[in-house]
């Protein structure tokens, strides 16, 4: 075996690269849902909404469909090391499971003791969640090459239940992230106590913001607060 | 006896490796609150072999934690509530008269049952002895400044070197992960003048024969570090994975 594929297929390299993709994703995540934000500015009467003017320029940007090929290679290895670890994990228990188990965390501890059990079951319907989102706002695309218009937006997410799931979805992308971002800086092997502190205490502002600022616009959508 | 204590007791009894293993019911008599976990077994199995009953097999040795042999699920925590403490020195004063204990052997595909609350943890040995040593000959004691290290460096090394390796951060993660347990021992050698020649090998090998042995992998849920009896930091684990990423990538071997 060559260093190369010893290395990233042990416990530790995969939770590295686990940890690498994720944190790219977070990176895309900040750049996407900034760009979003456009939704919010008022469009003045006779004047395109700035979110398609946005949309224009970023799909213009050279090396564009890189960064979007780049995007998709981390989401697909992201969640094939991922599994590929919870089933390793899942056998190490053994067969016989406890009859009882009670955390010894500080109670302080235990809303971040949860997030990281949960963060693998919120991937999963995250991973459900962008197949109607890539139906919604990719596919048409693919299919006859526009770009995504403000219209089109605020026309898809009028419907009531899409709101609902795109709100709901973006809260546990923001909930995946409350554990995701500081797991992701451990698993690179990040440990001196001076910035281990700020890397928690940014992960979790970050994690908060996002899942806000994400949920945010099915919400004012749906309300009316963001028109065509 | 004012300070008698009454509890109900559900207990894993298992023949041997292959049998089927199950829990069974036992209220011991003439329990005191200054007796440890251990030594109400100890009289639960005086009062079993008197009635030529089979005695309930656990480990044990020091008892005094400092040896990491005893070391037993008690109420669903890797050696009780309390932090900081390993099974022997926890005392039955600890819980309230009428309570019922659960007691479990470690659990762990790495760690299989020998016999009721006892597990074969030869996993562990055999992750030393794939790295944690240092193979130079120290030949007589040296000139004690002969070599300088930092007295903080010496104490955080220490902080790693305190793993009496019971096992607790195996039985209390939910992957059944071995990374707090192999991060104190590359830690704490890594640490050390005499620990670095070999500290590239030391972190390929050893995280290579904690995979061969069927643990699990860190997920960063911080339990193991809860459930060390010697209150060893979550740190020494992202040291590790810093080590290991460096070592597999500038290693010349």
């Amino acid at each position: 075996m060559s260093w190369l594929t010893r290395t990233f297929t042990s416990s530790v390299g995969k939770k590295f690269l686990a940890g690498l993709t994720g944190l790219g994703m977070f990176l895309f995540l900040i750049a996407h849902v900034s760009g979003n934000m456009t939704l919010f500015m008022k469009t003045k009467v006779g004047q395109d909404p700035a979110f398609n003017a946005y949309a224009k320029k970023l799909h213009d940007l050279p090396g564009f469909a890189l960064a979007e090929a780049l995007i998709l290679l981390a989401f697909a290895a992201h969640v094939v090391l991922v599994i590929w670890l919870s089933y390793t994990n899942r056998l190490a228990r053994g067969e016989q499971r406890y009859a009882e188990v009670r955390s010894k965390q500080d109670p302080q501890n235990q809303l971040a003791l949860f997030a990281s059990k949960t963060t693998l079951l919120g991937g999963v319907i995250i991973l459900v969640f962008l197949v109607v989102h890539m139906a919604d706002f990719r596919m048409a695309r693919f299919m006859d090459g526009n770009l995504i218009t403000q219209a089109k937006v605020v026309t898809a997410l009028q419907v009531p239940w899409r709101a609902f799931l795109y709100a709901i979805a973006s809260l546990l992308v923001g909930w995946h992230l409350f554990h995701g971002i500081q797991s992701g800086f451990r698993s690179l092997g990040m440990r001196h106590p001076r910035y281990m502190t700020y890397i928690q205490k940014f992960g979790v502002i970050a994690a908060v913001l996002i899942g806000a600022l994400f949920a945010s616009m099915p919400i004012a959508i749906f309300v009316g607060f963001i028109t065509k | 006896m004012s300070n008698s204590i009454k509890l109900t007791l559900n207990i894993w009894r298992q023949a041997n490796r292959h049998a089927k293993g199950r829990f069974e019911t036992y209220q011991p008599k003439d329990l005191s609150t200054d007796m440890s976990i251990l030594e109400m077994l100890d009289s639960l199995n005086d009062e079993m072999i008197a009635a030529g009953k089979e005695p309930i097999t656990f480990e044990h040795d020091c008892r005094e934690g400092i040896c990491g042999t005893c070391g037993i699920m008690i109420n669903g925590m890797a050696h009780g509530p309390d932090r900081g403490t390993t099974t022997c020195q926890l005392y039955l004063r600890r819980f309230k008269d009428g309570d019922t204990l659960v007691l479990e052997p470690w659990r762990a595909k790495a760690f299989p049952v020998i016999k009721d609350l006892l597990v074969d943890r030869s996993a562990f040995d055999r992750i030393q002895m794939a790295g944690g040593y240092i193979s130079v000959n120290v030949g007589n004691a040296p000139e004690a400044n002969s070599i300088l290290i930092p007295k903080d460096v010496a104490l955080e090394a220490f902080d790693a070197a305190v793993c009496i390796g019971c096992g607790a951060c195996v039985a209390a993660c939910k992957n059944a992960s071995a990374m707090l347990f192999v991060s104190a021992k590359v830690g704490h050698l890594s640490l050390m003048p005499q620990g670095h020649p070999e500290r590239h090998d030391r972190a390929l090998n050893m995280i290579a024969q904690m995979d061969a042995e069927g643990f699990g992998s860190c997920t960063n849920t911080l339990e193991c570090s809860a459930a060390c009896p010697k209150e060893i930091s979550p740190k020494w684990i992202q040291r590790l994975n810093g080590e290991y990423i460096q070592a597999a990538t500038v290693t010349r071997r």
